[in-house]
């Protein structure tokens, strides 16, 4: 009795395992799977078209597939005969989506994404300024890579330099539910648009594609996007180029910033607030006469620091008001500092954001040169003398 | 036969294992629902008054025989008639809830993995291990929980550690004031959930208490089980948000979707909802054991394991007709069983008991 329990047991377990039925997507047999990694997804309200590309894998060629349809996921479907393989996106890395679509609708896009079951949260998300989605999956990468391994690089690159945060499909889908506005990081396609910046990678670092109502509200430049990062919080580092006030230059590497937001309650409605820029940064390279060790000096380089992030952070500031959302999370920071009064204004945060009087303050400095103590020409040959 | 019976420390792992089935079905949706961001306090929060509930349902019973089960207790203070009646109107409910969450196993895997199956495959699978366990030895079956249980465990600490580094403060910061409303929403519905282990107590001729520990297993395990429940949505509300988790039918799911476990490995989610088949074989077990121990006193027979069988053909027959698609299967559970669950366990089983301590202390039964 034992022996046919354990028997009957077994049997009824196995069918439990995912081999046992051949579906289209139950039964996956690794050589026969199309692993698409960047989806590129472009629409007017009528059509979608997506476009998908798999991943370089040894000498194997890139494939890049594309199909029309009402939905993405007809797209999709449509896909499936234009290849023997099975297409799979549970490996999709990347997902881009052309400036038309994002001013049409991106609701239909995370639709999709939630009820889909293979593709995860954790997908990047880029919006293709000056283009379609399309010209971004097919670009002509050579032999050597893919779009996604570019994709990869544009990434790291954009949070190294400060340019932009590449935020994920869950990040976005939970912005737009909690708040109604997004932030998206933009690329271009390198000869689609503005050239500057554009390197080998073929992409380009554009900004910030600001999603309100489901819609791109607006982009911002890259100087309004190096201060939605510092806003945010994710500026890890950047390096930026200020005068030194007497026709020299220094390039000034950002080594630590805080921006913290302060609530000025009056009569229990939000009255005002403080926006307190704080950044710390070291001297990467010196073409001036400047002496570094000079409080005055050092002190004037700081100034001129201060000018470019301010110019920065508030225009930032200045975009996501005139959009009429608070994209970069600052009411999320406030009620961090008072739960109970912030639920005052919490209902129509998004309106008392664009009007709220903000006050600016920075506490920048200069804090290191590294390990020199004075440039070659006006140094050569002597020794500071530091107490 | 040998008799079958095991020590309340050995069965608490068995309820706990099963628990986590409806737990995590209901707590990370609802409970962020009704509850916000603040709702991964709510298991930890609900520990006591759970414990001090079931304690005062313990305590009603204290001058039953301690060998019988809610159905004979019922059948000795109503009478025959009567008694029959209350276990098995008992019977009912705990056979319709097993054929819920076998409807609900099958639901899960098809809308987290294998989304071109029907649920009957995998109803069938789950109805018929669940139904030869039941048949088995309790012992075997507390012992099988042991293992289960650590099994659970470590795949839960896989994924939530994994995952710690998802987390965004402030998905569940600040907790205030304001939270202590929603948070008492959120206690309710973790006790509603746990009551359903509450049909436990028809199998209390089964096992044996120690009277010095009286209520430190329960005690402990209660703990143990709401600390990790506690964890999974602390976890699974850090990372997509109290209104994004209320959105998602299974949003553990998520979690195990997007985690890279150590580094090395991800898109480990089918294993994960494979793994959570165990809660399900452990409460619908449960529940089979229940039911046929209802029978068995009902109908006045020895042994328990005859009446399994066909309890699980009614449960399986009941899952078919308890909802034919998910959208049948979600009215079933916001308008049935999250209404039903506390009338039976926290309305008609305390009163039953009263009345069942009332009876004995006026006809000055001792036993």
């Amino acid at each position: 009795m034992k022996k046919v329990s354990l028997a009957l047991l077994l049997l009824a377990a196995a069918l439990l395992f995912s081999g046992c039925r051949q579906g289209r997507d139950n039964y996956r047999d690794i050589e026969r799977l199309e692993l698409i990694q960047t989806l590129g997804i472009d629409g007017d309200g009528e059509t979608v078209t997506v476009s998908a590309a798999t991943g370089k894998r040894g000498d194997s060629a890139v494939i890049v597939l594309k199909n029309s349809a009402r939905t993405i996921a007809g797209a999709l479907d449509g896909m499936q005969t234009f290849t023997e393989k099975d297409i799979y996106f549970s490996h999709v890395a990347v997902c881009l989506l052309g400036q038309k679509a994002a001013e049409t609708d991106l609701y239909y896009l995370l639709d999709f994404i939630e009820r889909e079951v293979s593709v995860r949260y954790g997908t990047y998300i880029y919006i293709v300024r000056n283009g379609t989605a399309e010209d971004a999956v097919t670009l002509d990468t050579g032999e050597n890579t893919c779009v996604t391994d570019l994709l990869a690089a544009l990434e790291k690159s954009m949070r190294l330099l400060g340019d932009a945060h590449t935020y994920t499909l869950g990040e976005t889908a939970q912005a737009m539910l909690e708040n109604d506005c997004a932030l998206v990081a933009a690329l271009e396609v390198s000869g689609t648009g503005v050239e500057e910046g554009a390197n080998e990678l073929g992409f380009s670092p554009a900004g910030y594609a600001l999603i309100k109502g489901g819609r791109l509200a607006a982009f911002s430049d890259r100087e309004q996007a190096h201060g939605i990062m510092l806003l945010t919080g994710y500026l890890q580092s950047d390096t930026v180029e200020v005068s030194d006030g007497r026709g020299g230059a220094a390039s000034l590497q950002v080594t630590g910033s805080r921006v913290s937001f302060v609530p000025h309650y009056e009569d229990g409605r939000l009255g005002r607030a403080e926006v307190k820029v704080k950044l710390r940064a070291s001297i990467d390279e010196l073409h001036s006469e400047l002496d570094v060790y000079s409080p005055e000096d050092i002190s004037r380089l700081a100034e001129s620091l201060q000018e470019v992030e301010a110019e920065r952070v508030e225009g930032a500031m200045a975009l996501c008001r005139s959009a009429g959302a608070d994209f970069i999370g600052m009411g999320k920071k406030l009620e961090m500092r008072d739960p109970v009064r912030f639920s005052a204004v919490k209902e129509n945060w998004n309106e008392t954001f664009s009007s709220l009087p903000l006050e600016f303050s920075y506490d920048i400095a200069i804090e290191r040169t590294y390990n020199i103590t004075s440039p070659l020409e006006s140094g050569a040959g002597e020794t500071h003398e530091r107490g | 036969m040998k008799e079958d019976r095991i020590s309340s420390r050995q069965f608490m792992p068995v309820i706990a294992s099963g628990l986590f089935s409806p737990m995590m079905r209901a707590l990370p949706r609802m409970g962020a629902e009704n509850a916000g961001k603040a709702m991964y306090l709510a298991p930890l929060l609900s520990v006591l008054p759970v414990f001090i509930y079931i304690r005062l349902l313990c305590w009603l019973l204290e001058e039953c025989p301690p060998d019988k089960g809610l159905a004979e207790v019922f059948i000795s203070c109503f009478g025959k008639t009567l008694g029959r009646a209350l276990a098995l109107a008992f019977f009912v409910w705990t056979a319709f809830y097993a054929s819920y969450i076998i409807r609900n196993c099958a639901e899960r895997l098809i809308s987290t993995i294998y989304p071109q199956s029907g649920p009957w495959g995998f109803a069938a699978a789950v109805t018929a291990v669940c139904a030869l366990a039941a048949m088995g030895r309790l012992q075997t079956l507390a012992r099988a929980a042991g293992i289960f249980f650590g099994l659970i465990f470590i795949m839960l600490a896989l994924v939530l550690l994994s995952a710690l580094t998802m987390i965004k403060a402030e998905n569940v910061l600040p907790i205030s004031c304001l939270d202590i409303a929603p948070l008492f929403k959120g206690v309710l519905l973790t006790a509603n959930v746990a009551g359903t282990a509450l049909s436990a107590l028809f199998l209390r001729g089964s096992v044996t208490l120690n009277e010095k520990r009286r209520g430190k297993p329960l005690l402990k395990w209660l703990s143990l089980l709401m600390l990790l429940v506690s964890f999974t949505l602390f976890v699974t509300i850090g990372c997509y948000g109290a209104k994004m988790t209320a959105r998602e039918q299974q949003p553990f799911f998520l979690v195990s979707r997007d985690v890279r476990v150590l580094g090395l490995f991800d898109r480990i989610e089918a294993a994960v909802m494979t793994t959570w088949v165990i809660t399900d074989f452990m409460m619908v077990t449960l529940l089979f054991l229940v039911c046929a121990e209802v029978l068995r006193v009902c109908f006045v027979r020895k042994e328990r394991k005859w009446f399994v069988p066909p309890v699980a053909a009614a449960a399986l027959a009941g899952s078919a007709l308890t909802a034919k698609n998910a959208f049948e299967l979600w009215h079933v559970t916001e308008f049935i069983v999250q209404k039903a669950n506390p009338a039976v366990y926290y309305a008609l089983l305390p009163l039953l008991l009263a009345a069942v301590k009332i009876k004995n202390k006026k006809s000055k039964k001792r036993y």
